[in-house]
C-alpha cells in the first residue's frame, strides 16, 4: 500500500543520498584464519571402561570443517552430505593435527563465510572427494591400556595401535532394496556436532579442538584385542595394514631381549619381574631388523567377525559420535 | 516524455498508444498539441497512386490565434483542402471542417503563404490536392513539440521538408513519412482523371497510425533518428535512450537481456511489458522466468521508435508492466533496397538486407539478417537468422491494414559465471568458463499479426490479432557440483553436476483493440477510449539436470504443461478541464486463468515400499509406504485485478508541463507456484510519480526537451534472482524510490541525449523505517547515467559533385555500484561506444566500436555458494564471489548501399 508519510521520508532519504550507495543488503562476507589442536592433558592417563589408558600418539586428518546455520539434521538427513545454501562459514582444506599437542596447528587454507551464526558444524574426514572410498589414514592412534582388574588381572598392560580409514570397511549394507542409497560413504565421513552458537565476523580466528580421549567412552575392552600379527589387524590394502612398523617408538629401558638395530628390548616400562610385560612387540625376531611397536591393534573395520570386531566398531562410533565432548570450536578476535 | 519522441510518435505511433504531440496533418491532431495556430507538420505520407510522389512542405507560416477567439479561449480544429500547383504554390484553399469563421480565415491566411515541393510523377511536377488540419488552442497552454520522421538535418519540429537532403541522408524523405491520424476522406475523383498529367489535380490520401496519448512525465517516445549512428547490437540496446536502463546478459548472445529499470531487476524482461507494434513479446508460463522477453528477433535498423512508459500509468498496459512497458514501433525510414555487410572483432559478421518501396509508407518493408560470431571468449559463439516482412495496405477511404510476419532463430553457447577465486588462482580466465558444457542453447520465434486502424467521423478504431510460436532451450550451470543431494531411493552416486537443460515452447494467440471517441466539451477537446486485450497461451516447460561428462539427464526438475489465459478490458480518458489542466487515465481489469499440469509432481518419497521398483526416477508413482499414485498433478487457479491508473497534467506556464501519476499493476507468477498451491497467480504493484517536462523550440535551429521525475513503486512480492536456481524467485515485498532525468537537444547538425536515474530499492519488512532504511534489494544499481551524442554534417568536400556526409556518434554509460548479497557491492562500470560514418550517394561506410577503451569490467556480480571443483578437492559451501565478464573492445566495419529510394 502506498504510505504517504513514509513515502515522503523515502524521497528525502533518496535525495540525501544522491550518488551514494546508501544502505546494505545485510550480512557481510568474511575471511579468517583457522587452527586445530589437541587438548591439554591428552597424553596423560585416563580411566575408562576398566582400564587406565595413556595415549602415546594421536593424529587426525581434518579434511575440512563447515559451519551450518541450522541445527543438526536428523533421520536420513543426519548428516546431510552436502546441503547447499545454509553454511555460515567453512575451512575447505585439510590439516593433520597432533592431538597430543595443545599448540594450534594451522589449516592449509583460510576460512571464509558470512557474518552469521552457526548452530552446528561438521568435520569432514576426507582426503579428496567425500564420496570416495580410499585408504587414507583419517586417524592414527597408539597407546597403552592397563587393566584395573575388572575384566583382566590388574596391571596387565596392552600396547595398542589403531588406524582408521573410511571405505567399504565402514559403509553398512543397505537393508531396504527400495532405498539403495540410504548409506552413502559420504555419511561415514562426516562428524556432525551440534550445540554451538558461534557468530562469525571478519578477521577472526577459528580454533578447532579435538580430545581423542572422548573416543573411548564406549568402553573398549583392550584385553581381547588381536595381536598385530593377527589377520584381523590387516586390512585389504597391505599398504595401510596395521603394521607395528607404523608405530615405531624409541626403545625403552632395556629389560632383557633386544629388538632390531637398536639392540634394545621393546619395553614401555620394566615389569615387576624384571622383564618386559609384553607392552611392545618387536616386528622381527631378527636382531638386525625389526622395530618396536604396539602388540595389539584395534581393527580398522566396523564389520569384523573375529577378535577385536566389537572394538573396531566402538572406536569408529566413538569418533563419529564424540559430539561436543570430543570436539569443540571457538571463534575469537585475532 | 521527450518531445521529439512525441512528435515522431505522432508520425509513427504505436498501435494504441499515442504521444502527446503528434504531427498529424489530419483532423486527428491531439488536444494536447496546443501551439497557437501552429499546424502539425504536413508530412503527408500518402499512399498515393504508385507513380506519384506527394507534395512536401518547403516553407510554412503558423496561423495566428485570432484575438476574437481569445474571449472564448476555445480549442478547435480547422481542416483545409489545399491545391498545390506544379510550381509549389498554393492555388486554391477550401475549408473541409470549419472551426469558426475567424479560425477558418486565420488558417487560410497562413496556408496561402506556404510553399511546397510539388507532387511529382515520372519526374514531372504536377498539381495536387492535400488535406491540412490546423488545431487552434489558446496561447497560454504549453506548446508541444511537433516531430517528424525526417532526416535530422532538419529540426524535427519543422514540417517534414528536407532543406537540403543529401543523397545519403539516412532518414526517410518527408514524402514517405506517414502522418498520424486516420486516413482522410480523399475524393479520388477530384482531378485525378485529367489527361494532362502535369496540370491534373492529384488527390492525395493522408493515412497513418493512430497515435497514443501521453501518460505523464515518465512517458518517453523515443525516435531513433540520427541516434542510429550509435552502434546498437540489439533491440534492447535502444531502450538506453530512455533514462534508467541497465542491460546485462550472463546467458549468451541469444539469451534475453537482464533489464534493470527504476530499481527493478527485470531479469530477462520479467518486470517490463514488451511489445512490438502491440504484439506481445513476454513469455507467459516460462518456468525459467515468467515474462521472459527475448527481443533479439527485432532487427535494430527496423526500429523506428520505441515508446517507454516507466511505471504502470496507462490503462493500456497489461501484465508484466511493473517497472513499465516498452513498445517497439517498426518502420524503415531509408527507402529502397539496402544491403549491409559488417565484419569485425572475434570473427563477427553480419549481413543485412532491407527493402522499402519508395512509394510506400515506412510501415511497408522487408528485412533479413544473418549474424555470426565466434565470441570474445570461451563459450561465446552465436549464430542468428531473422526475416521480417510488413505491409501497410489502405482499406477503403479511411482505414489501414498492417500485416506482419516474422521468423527468427538462433543457436548460441553460454559462458556462465566465473568464480573469483578460480580466476585469482589462474584456473579460469576472465573471459573463460567454469563449465564448457553450457552449449547448445537456442531460441526461435515465428509470429503473424494483422492490425486494422481506421477513423470513422469522431471515433478511431483499432483491431489487432496475433499468433506467436516460441521455443527456447537454455543450458546453464550456476553452481557446478553442489545440488545433487543423495536421496535414499536413488542408487548411490556422487555429485553428478548441476548443469540444467531447460526447454520451453509456447503458442500464443490473441487480440486487442480499442475505440476512441473524441469530441468537444466545455469548448475543449475530450477523448474516451475503451479497449480490450485477450491472450491465450499453451506452454510446456521442462528442466532436467545433466550429468557432467556423459551429458545424460539424470533428474527432472520440472515438467509443466500449462494453459494460460488473460483477458483485460479498460477504459481510458483524455480530458481537459481547463486549457492548462487535464486528466488522463482510467481503469483496467484483467482476469487470469492458470491451468497447470505438473507431470513430475512426486520427486521423493520418505518411506517407499520395499518392493518398489521405481527407486531411481524423478517422477515417482508412489506415495508413502508404497501407496500407488500417478506422478502428475493438475492445478487450476484464476483471479482478477482491477487497476485504476491516472495522470494529472498541469501546464499553465509556456513550455512547461507538470504531471502526477498513480497506477496499479500486476505481474503473473510462473506456473510452478500454481502447482505448489498458490491461489492468486499474480503479484500487485502500486506506483506513483511526479515530474516536470520542458519542451521548447529556439528559433528554427534548436529544439530542447527535458524531463525530471520522482517516482516510487511498491510490489507486494518481489522477484529476486537466486543463483542457486538460476532464476528469479518470489520474495517479500519491496519499495523503490528514486529520481530520473533526461534531456535531448536536437539541432541542425547534432542530436544530443542524456539521462540519469537514481534509485533506492529496499525490502519492506527489514526495518522499522522502511522503505527509507530497510535492507537493499540486491543487484539494483543506485545510479545509472547514459549519454548519446551524434554530430552530422556534409563535409566541405564532394565527390563527383555529390556531397559526402559525415556522422560521428559517441555513447557513454556509467553504472554505479550495485549492492550484492552479504553486504557487498559491485564495481562501478564505465563504458564508451563510438562510431564514425561517411555517406556518399548510395554508399555508407561506418566504423563502430563498443567499449572503445577496452575496459575490463564485470557485467554481473554475485555472492553465493557454488563449487566447480577446480580450486580444492573439498567443496566450497559458503558464499563466494562470482561474476560474468563484460565484452572487451569490439570493432565493426560496415559497408552498406541503398538502391532506389528517395
Amino acid at each position: 500500500m502506498m504510505r504517504g508519510g513514509r513515502g515522503a521520508a523515502a524521497l528525502a532519504a533518496v535525495l540525501g543520498a544522491l550518488g551514494a550507495c546508501n544502505g546494505t543488503t545485510g550480512d557481510q562476507l568474511i575471511t579468517f584464519t583457522a587452527y586445530a589442536s589437541g587438548v591439554d592433558g591428552a597424553s596423560q592417563p585416563f580411566a575408562v571402561g576398566g582400564f587406565t589408558v595413556q595415549l602415546t600418539a594421536a593424529r587426525m586428518r581434518l579434511g575440512a570443517v563447515y559451519f551450518d546455520e541450522s541445527p543438526p539434521s536428523t533421520g536420513f538427513d543426519s548428516p546431510v552430505c552436502i546441503a547447499p545454501g545454509i553454511y555460515a562459514a567453512q575451512v575447505p582444506g585439510p590439516v593433520e593435527v597432533d592431538l597430543l599437542s595443545s599448540q594450534p596447528q594451522e589449516f592449509s587454507v583460510f576460512g571464509n563465510g558470512s557474518a552469521d551464526s552457526a548452530l552446528s558444524w561438521q568435520i569432514w574426514l576426507t582426503d579428496g572427494d567425500i564420496n570416495e572410498s580410499n585408504f587414507a589414514h583419517m586417524v592414527d592412534l597408539q597407546g597403552i591400556a592397563t587393566c584395573d582388574g575388572t575384566t583382566c588381572p590388574a596391571g596387565t598392560a596392552f600396547s595398542f595401535g589403531a588406524v582408521v580409514t573410511i571405505n567399504d570397511n565402514r559403509v553398512p549394507a543397505t537393508s531396504d532394496p527400495a532405498q539403495p542409497g540410504e548409506n552413502p560413504v559420504c555419511k561415514e565421513r562426516i562428524v556432525q556436532i551440534g550445540g554451538i552458537d558461534v557468530t562469525f565476523f571478519d578477521g577472526g580466528t577459528l580454533l578447532v579442538t579435538v580430545d581423542p580421549r572422548q573416543w573411548f567412552n564406549l568402553d573398549i575392552d583392550f584385553s581381547t584385542l588381536p595381536r598385530v600379527t593377527d589377520a584381523a589387524c590387516l586390512t585389504g590394502d597391505p599398504t595401510v595394514a596395521v603394521n607395528p612398523g607404523d608405530f615405531a617408538l624409541a626403545p625403552e629401558t632395556p629389560a632383557g631381549g633386544t629388538c632390531g638395530a637398536s639392540g634394545q628390548p621393546c619395553c614401555a616400562a620394566p615389569a615387576s619381574n624384571g622383564g618386559c610385560d609384553g607392552l611392545l612387540a618387536c616386528t622381527s625376531s631378527d636382531p638386525a631388523s625389526g622395530v618396536c611397536g604396539p602388540a595389539y591393534c584395534i581393527p580398522d573395520t566396523s564389520f569384523g567377525t573375529g577378535a577385536g570386531a566389537q572394538q573396531g566398531v566402538e572406536l569408529f562410533e566413538g569418533i563419529l559420535t564424540g559430539g561436543g565432548a570430543a570436539y569443540s570450536v571457538t571463534y575469537s578476535h585475532s | 516524455m521527450l518531445a521529439f519522441g512525441a512528435a515522431v510518435a505522432a508520425a509513427r505511433p504505436a498501435w494504441s498508444q499515442a504521444s502527446p504531440a503528434p504531427a498529424a496533418p489530419t483532423a486527428s491532431a491531439p488536444p494536447d498539441a496546443p501551439a497557437p495556430g501552429s499546424p502539425p507538420p504536413a508530412s503527408a505520407a500518402p499512399p498515393a497512386p504508385a507513380e506519384v510522389t506527394p507534395p512536401v512542405v518547403l516553407q510554412h507560416v503558423d496561423a495566428v490565434y485570432p484575438p476574437s477567439a481569445l474571449t472564448t479561449r476555445e480549442h478547435a480544429n480547422v481542416v483545409l483542402a489545399v491545391t498545390v500547383d506544379a510550381d509549389g504554390h498554393v492555388s486554391k484553399v477550401d475549408v473541409l471542417e470549419s472551426g469558426g469563421t475567424d479560425l477558418d480565415e486565420a488558417a487560410v491566411v497562413a496556408v496561402r503563404q506556404w510553399t511546397f515541393v510539388p507532387a511529382m510523377r515520372d519526374g514531372k511536377a504536377l498539381a495536387s490536392r492535400i488535406k491540412i488540419p490546423f488545431h487552434f488552442a489558446p496561447p497560454a497552454a504549453a506548446p508541444e513539440m511537433v516531430e517528424s520522421t525526417q532526416p535530422s538535418d532538419r529540426l524535427p519540429v519543422q514540417p517534414s521538408v528536407p532543406q537540403a537532403a543529401p543523397p545519403t541522408a539516412p532518414a526517410t524523405p518527408p514524402a514517405a513519412a506517414p502522418a498520424s491520424g486516420a486516413a482522410s476522406t480523399a475524393n479520388p475523383s477530384e482531378g485525378a482523371a485529367s489527361a494532362d498529367a502535369s496540370q491534373a489535380v492529384q488527390e492525395v490520401d493522408v493515412r497513418g497510425h493512430l497515435d497514443a496519448r501521453q501518460h505523464g512525465t515518465s512517458d518517453y517516445q523515443v525516435t531513433l533518428g540520427e541516434q542510429k549512428a550509435i552502434p546498437r547490437t540489439n533491440a534492447a540496446d535502444v531502450l538506453k535512450l530512455a533514462p534508467g536502463f541497465l542491460l546485462t546478459n550472463e546467458g549468451g548472445s541469444g539469451h534475453a537481456e537482464q533489464v534493470f529499470l527504476r530499481g527493478f531487476d527485470a531479469h530477462e524482461g520479467q518486470d517490463l511489458e514488451f511489445t512490438v507494434d502491440g504484439v506481445p513479446i513476454n513469455d507467459a508460463g516460462n518456468y525459467h522466468g515468467n515474462g521472459y522477453a527475448d527481443t533479439h528477433f527485432i532487427i535494430p535498423e527496423l526500429i523506428h521508435s520505441v515508446r517507454v512508459l516507466e511505471g504502470p500509468y496507462a490503462p493500456q498496459q497489461g501484465n508484466f508492466a511493473v517497472a513499465g512497458s516498452a513498445d517497439y514501433q517498426l518502420g524503415l525510414d531509408r527507402r529502397g533496397l539496402s544491403a549491409e555487410y559488417s565484419a569485425g572483432s572475434y570473427g563477427t559478421q553480419r549481413l543485412l538486407l532491407l527493402w522499402g518501396p519508395t512509394d510506400a509508407p515506412t510501415g511497408t518493408f522487408a528485412g533479413a539478417e544473418y549474424y555470426t560470431t565466434d565470441g570474445f571468449g570461451a563459450n561465446r559463439r552465436a549464430r542468428r537468422g531473422t526475416g521480417v516482412g510488413q505491409v501497410e495496405i489502405p482499406v477503403g477511404q479511411k482505414g489501414t491494414l498492417r500485416l506482419n510476419a516474422t521468423a527468427y532463430l538462433t543457436e548460441y553457447d553460454n559462458a556462465g559465471v566465473v568464480r573469483q577465486d578460480d580466476f585469482d588462482a589462474g584456473k579460469v580466465g576472465f573471459f573463460g568458463t567454469e563449465d564448457p558444457a553450457q552449449t547448445g542453447n537456442d531460441s526461435s520465434r515465428v509470429s503473424l499479426s494483422a492490425t486494422y486502424e481506421a477513423r470513422f467521423k469522431d471515433i478511431d478504431v483499432s483491431q489487432q490479432i496475433f499468433l506467436v510460436d516460441r521455443t527456447m532451450r537454455l543450458r546453464e550451470n550456476w553452481t557446478g557440483f553442489l545440488l545433487d543431494v543423495q536421496e535414499p531411493t536413488q542408487e548411490p552416486h556422487d555429485q553428478r553436476g548441476d548443469l540444467i537443460d531447460f526447454h520451453f515452447s509456447e503458442v500464443t494467440a490473441g487480440a486487442r483493440g480499442f475505440a476512441r471517441w473524441h469530441g468537444s466539451v466545455l469548448g475543449l477537446r475530450q477523448e474516451f477510449e475503451g479497449g480490450y486485450f485477450a491472450r491465450f497461451d499453451q506452454t510446456t516447460s521442462t528442466q532436467d539436470r545433466i550429468a557432467s561428462g556423459s551429458n545424460v539427464p539424470y533428474l527432472i526438475d520440472a515438467d509443466l504443461t500449462s494453459t494460460l489465459g488473460d483477458v483485460g478490458v479498460y477504459i481510458d480518458s483524455n480530458l481537459r478541464v481547463l486549457p492548462w489542466l487535464g486528466f488522463r487515465g482510467g481503469v483496467r481489469a484483467d482476469m487470469f486463468l492458470f491451468d497447470v499440469l505438473n507431470n513430475c509432481d512426486v520427486q521423493s518419497v520418505d518411506s517407499p515400499s520395499k518392493s518398489a521398483t521405481e527407486i531411481d526416477l524423478s517422477c515417482l508413482s508412489e506415495l508413502e509406504h508404497g501407496v500407488y499414485r500417478e506422478p502428475f498433478q493438475r492445478s487450476t487457479t484464476g483471479d482478477g485485478a482491477v487497476m485504476p491508473r491516472g495522470t494529472v497534467v498541469v501546464g499553465p506556464v509556456e513550455h512547461f508541463e507538470v504531471t502526477g501519476s498513480v497506477g496499479d499493476g500486476i505481474r503473473t507468477v510462473d506456473p510452478s507456484y500454481v502447482s505448489q498451491g498458490l491461489v492468486t497467480p499474480f503479484v500487485n504493484v502500486q506506483s506513483r510519480d511526479m515530474g516536470v517536462a520542458y519542451n521548447r523550440e529556439v528559433g528554427s535551429d534548436l529544439a530542447i526537451a527535458a524531463k525530471s521525475v520522482f517516482f516510487q513503486t511498491h510490489v507486494n512480492q518481489d522477484l529476486i534472482f537466486d543463483p542457486t536456481q538460476g532464476r528469479n524467485t518470489l520474495a517479500s515485498g519491496s519499495t523503490r524510490t528514486g529520481w530520473s532525468g533526461s534531456t535531448r537537444l536536437l539541432g541542425r547538425f547534432y542530436d544530443l541525449a542524456a539521462n540519469a536515474t537514481l534509485v533506492k530499492a529496499v525490502f519492506d519488512d527489514t526495518g522499522a523505517c522502511a522503505p527509507a532504511c530497510g535492507l537493499l534489494v540486491p543487484y539494483i544499481p543506485d545510479l545509472v547515467l547514459r549519454g548519446d551524442f551524434v554530430f552530422f554534417h556534409d563535409l566541405p568536400v564532394s565527390l563527383a559533385h555529390q556531397p559526402v556526409r559525415a556522422t560521428v556518434g559517441y555513447g557513454v554509460s556509467y553504472v554505479g555500484h550495485r549492492p550484492l548479497p552479504y553486504g557487498e557491492v559491485s564495481d562501478a562500470i564505465f563504458l564508451s561506444d563510438a562510431s564514425v560514418s561517411l555517406g556518399w550517394t548510395l554508399w555508407n561506410l561506418r566504423l563502430s566500436g563498443q567499449n572503445i577503451f577496452d575496459s575490463r569490467y564485470r557485467l554481473g556480480e554475485y555472492n553465493y555458494a557454488s563449487d566447480f571443483h577446480k580450486l580444492l578437492p573439498e567443496p566450497t559451501l559458503a558464499p563466494e564471489r562470482s561474476f560474468t565478464a563484460g565484452a572487451p573492445r569490439t570493432l565493426m566495419l560496415t559497408l552498406s548501399a541503398t538502391l532506389g529510394g528517395a
